[in-house]
């Protein structure tokens, strides 16, 4: 077991109400780990809690296999970038830096030296003697993460990071921490509630909702495998629908949704109500009025978005519920809004998750 | 672990330190409630049995009785007055931005932290030259000085924060500037008011100092009556006296927070 | 110009821009002319007239006398041991009620704030009996064999310390609470997540952060405790040597209004020199009343 982060059955409450109900996790080395949900689903208060600030009210944390559940922070190896930086406002950029070297003790020659190199890994040359206030906001959050790193923490925990940067900045800002975290192997828990920031950086994203984690898997598995309804509609566009499994056979399972649609998907163990999940993408249209057979519905088009390389439609079925289709750029083009389409797509495209 | 917490020791440091101190701040008006109800002739503490006695004495004694309500008219009377008078300046001040707006402001307020003694020995000299009011008319006016500072600063901040836009609304909606006050400012700035007015109140209910100079001898206000009892003697009706004023204050603040409370809950 | 009174009423008529504004500043504009500046300079005048018609005859008596100079250092050193006792006990309070996660802090603050509105002649009146000969903390002092037998706290400049001390710092946490609520905790939590201990991390980023804070503090505080009198006559006796019993005692005792307005313009003109620099420090705004 390598985990240098582990979280058993954490829990976080305040009086009846769960913060944090029960989340276990382990991020391993050089893995970078997303927390992703909403706002007040318990991602911020469990990374509080990895750094010491929060102290559970059940389970354990570990950090390299030692339990730190009731060390305080000062004596856990966490390094911490806050969302709002916390830098010192009273000390330099250079001084911030040297912050945590002089508390563990690091002798002066040293100290000078790691924070030269880590001003030079950071680009803040130049700017040592200034204040925060002085600095623009990209230039801010280089000295928070590098204040976190130059202590070599056994983890860095990042409270959206990117939160208080403008939008382009925040692109070129996560690629360069993604390429120092895997250049340096630097193991770290990332919070956001931006899941295509968690999808572009993270090797595994934990989704919570309502204090707990919903699902813990890699982008591409969580996109193309959300277990329950929630990832699957916090997670990338979705059209979810509530359906009843009528029949199984070794070939597949079929079930009844809404506007006479017979889903069939791929064979699984799947109850009898289930949420079917298709992507908006997967989604094929063609002129016409008649859908036979299942994995198909017919509709009319009513709202047309055009995004240049890809479109977006809107198609209003028979029952009045509405199904989203993402395609190339020349769907607008092919179907006018108040056209006739039918809707098809691959049986191995849909994904049941619990309703 | 919060700062807070008890689990280090500067967190329990923390907490010896705030229990050390809240004993300190508190200890002296809980010692007068409770020698209040002692039984011993003289003020002591820890108290000695149970009377209601000197509640008795204290309530048939026209001295505290009369320096009571000649305090709450006083009060009351310097509460309206210094109200209206400070949120129509404060309104000014926020409302109108002229050369200078900052400046009287500051002077505005300025007698709040000067010395009441030196105001008080001012004054007299003042009335002494110029009778322009007799009795406790000089009282009154001497408490708007210090009074009308106080609204100021209370409610030129909550005019600050009060949206501007919601007044235009009203008088884009047909409201006349006036009638733009009356109906959409003053109920959304009224718990500022509130506040204002009520500091306004216990300032001029517990102030001395002028109260000692320029109180007529006939109407002596509560403050001038208990401040020359207290010197003569250790009297245990003093104690009372005391005590009703502590427990009628520490009721209102009770019943303000509970009100508050309840209204931020809704 | 934002006038919300447009200056031009219902049926028309043009009013000049300047007129509303002034109209409503006119009442409190005549209440700080003529019943704070005019008495004011009253006194000033009164104070330089003897003898008629401009002598400085009293200022001579009061800085030739050591008797009065030395209840000028007496009053001075008074506020900065009140000063000192308030931030001691001060500050942690305010810490403590800016930190804490808990939705009895509004609760505390008011308990904390709570002798603000009780009249200081009870507050003293209270110390009074705590000090006195057969009072609780001289009987202690005595038992703890701190103090010989027969000492009392009451009429000393210790028991006046104490209990202005107790007078004043409600006002002293409420400055600092406010101060450090403006200080991001998270600027704590990040020295501790450096390594610092808390209490390195509240010496090495709250206080240094909350400087100017902790300064205005002291100010108000240091000028109110100077300026006092009702917790120090009463507590120190009538015959307590400070300013503001002296200022007393010459005018309602011995009758000397110019010798009273001296001391007093003098001592005016200390509390107006610390409220200047704390004018500077901190918005007027921000002055917490009482």
């Amino acid at each position: 077991m390598n985990a240098e982060v582990e979280l058993r059955t954490v829990s976080k409450a305040y009086g009846d109400a769960y913060a944090v109900d029960r989340v276990s996790l382990e991020v391993a080395r050089g893995e970078l780990v997303a927390l992703l949900g909403p706002s007040g689903c318990g991602k911020t208060t469990t990374l509080r809690m990895v750094a010491g600030f929060v102290e559970p009210t059940g389970g354990a944390i570990l950090l390299r296999g030692q339990d730190v559940t009731r060390v305080p922070p000062h004596r856990r190896d966490t390094g911490m970038v806050f969302q709002s930086y916390a830098l010192f406002p009273h000390l330099t950029v250079a001084e911030n830096i040297a912050f945590g070297l002089k508390r563990r003790g690091v002798a002066r020659t040293e100290i000078r030296s790691r924070v030269a190199t880590m001003i030079g890994l950071m680009r803040l040359s130049g700017l040592e003697q200034r204040l925060p206030r002085q600095l623009s906001g990209g230039q801010q959050q280089r000295v928070a993460v590098g204040r976190a790193l130059v202590i070599n923490p056994a983890v860095i925990l990042l409270d959206e990071p990117f939160s208080n940067l403008d939008a382009q900045l925040r692109e070129s800002t996560r690629e360069e921490l993604r390429r120092l975290q895997q250049e340096l192997r630097l193991t770290a828990m990332f919070v956001t509630h931006d899941q295509a920031e968690a999808m572009a950086i993270a090797d595994r994203i934990a989704v919570m909702n309502k204090g707990r984690i919903e699902q813990i898997d890699t982008p591409a598995a969580v996109y193309h495998h959300p277990r329950t309804r929630f990832v699957a509609g916090f997670i990338g566009r979705a059209n979810i629908f509530d359906a009843e499994v009528i029949a199984r056979d070794p070939a597949g399972v079929a079930a009844r949704g809404p506007a006479g649609i017979t889903f069939v998907l791929p064979q699984g163990d799947h109850p009898g109500r289930i949420a079917v999940v298709l992507r908006p993408e997967a989604i094929r249209l063609a002129a016409g009025t008649d859908a036979h057979g299942p994995n198909t519905v017919a509709g009319v088009v009513d709202v047309v978005a055009f995004y240049g390389a890809t479109a977006q439609l809107g198609v209003k079925l028979a029952d009045g519920s509405r199904l989203l289709v993402e395609g190339s750029g020349d769907l607008p083009q092919r179907f006018a809004p108040g056209s006739a389409v039918v809707a098809s797509w691959a049986a191995s495209a849909l994904v049941a998750s619990a309703a | 672990m919060t700062i807070t917490s008890l689990r280090h020791p500067f967190g329990i440091f923390l907490w010896l330190m705030v229990a050390l101190v809240m004993v300190y701040i508190l200890a002296p008006l809980a010692v007068i409630v409770a020698s209040s109800f002692g039984t011993t002739g003289y003020v002591a503490f820890p108290p000695q049995g149970f009377t209601l006695r000197w509640y008795e004495q204290a309530l048939a004694n026209p001295r505290y009785v009369n320096g009571f309500l000649t305090s709450l008219r006083i009060a009351a009377i310097v509460t309206v007055v210094s109200s209206a008078i400070g949120i129509a300046a404060a309104y000014a001040l926020v409302r109108y931005e002229f050369p200078g707006s900052r400046l009287i402001e500051s002077l505005f307020i300025s007698p709040l932290v000067l010395p009441g003694l030196v105001l008080a020995v001012a004054l007299t000299i003042f009335f002494s030259r110029n009778p322009i009011a007799t009795g406790t008319d000089r009282l009154i006016l001497a408490h708007l000085t210090i009074c009308v500072p106080c609204v100021l600063r209370v409610v030129i901040p909550v005019l600050q924060r009060f949206d501007r836009s919601i007044e235009e609304a009203a008088q884009n909606l047909g409201a006349s500037p006036v009638k733009a006050f009356f109906l959409v400012t003053l109920p959304v700035i009224r718990p500022g008011i509130f506040a204002a007015a009520a500091l306004a109140f216990v300032m001029s209910f517990d102030e001395v100092e002028m109260s000692v100079f320029l109180a007529s001898p006939r109407e002596q206000p509560l403050t001038v009556a208990l401040y020359s009892a207290v010197q003569l003697a250790f009297d245990p009706t003093l104690a009372a006296v005391s005590s009703i004023l502590i427990m009628i204050t520490f009721a209102i603040m009770v019943v303000h927070q509970v009100v508050s409370r309840i209204r931020s809950a809704r | 110009m934002g006038g919300a009174l447009e200056p031009r009423d219902r049926r028309g008529l043009i009013l000049p821009k300047w007129l509303p504004p002034a109209l409503l500043l006119l009442p409190a504009a005549l209440v700080f002319g003529g019943l704070f500046v005019w008495p004011q300079l009253g006194l000033f005048a009164t104070s330089v007239a003897s003898p008629p018609p401009i002598g400085f005859a009293t200022y001579q008596r009061f800085l030739g006398d050591s008797f009065y100079v030395a209840v000028l250092v007496r009053t001075l050193s008074l506020g900065a041991c009140v000063t000192l006792v308030c931030l001691i006990c001060g500050f942690p309070l305010a810490f403590f009620l800016a930190r804490l996660e808990s939705r009895w802090v509004p609760f505390l603050i008011m308990i904390v704030s709570f002798p603000l509105w009780v009249s200081a002649v009870v507050r003293s009146f209270a110390w009074m009996v705590l000090l006195l000969r057969n009072g609780l903390v001289s009987i202690w002092l005595r038992d703890a064999g701190l103090a010989p037998a027969g000492f009392q706290l009451m009429y000393s400049f210790a028991g006046i310390v104490i209990a202005l001390a107790q007078v004043l710092l409600p006002l002293m946490v409420i400055t600092l609470y406010a101060v450090i609520k403006g200080i991001d905790r998270d600027l704590e939590n990040a020295a501790m997540n450096l390594g610092a201990s808390p209490g390195r991390a509240v010496c090495l980023v709250t206080l240094r952060l909350a400087r100017g804070g902790i300064f205005a503090g002291s100010l108000l505080v240091f000028s109110l405790s100077i300026s006092a009198f009702a917790t120090p006559s009463l507590v120190g006796g009538a015959t307590a040597q400070l300013m503001a019993v002296a200022i007393y005692e010459q005018t309602l005792e011995i009758n000397d209004w110019p010798f009273a307005a001296t001391i007093s313009a003098i001592l005016l003109a200390i509390a107006l020199s610390v409220a200047l620099v704390y004018g500077r420090l901190i918005d007027g705004r921000n002055v917490p009343v009482r």
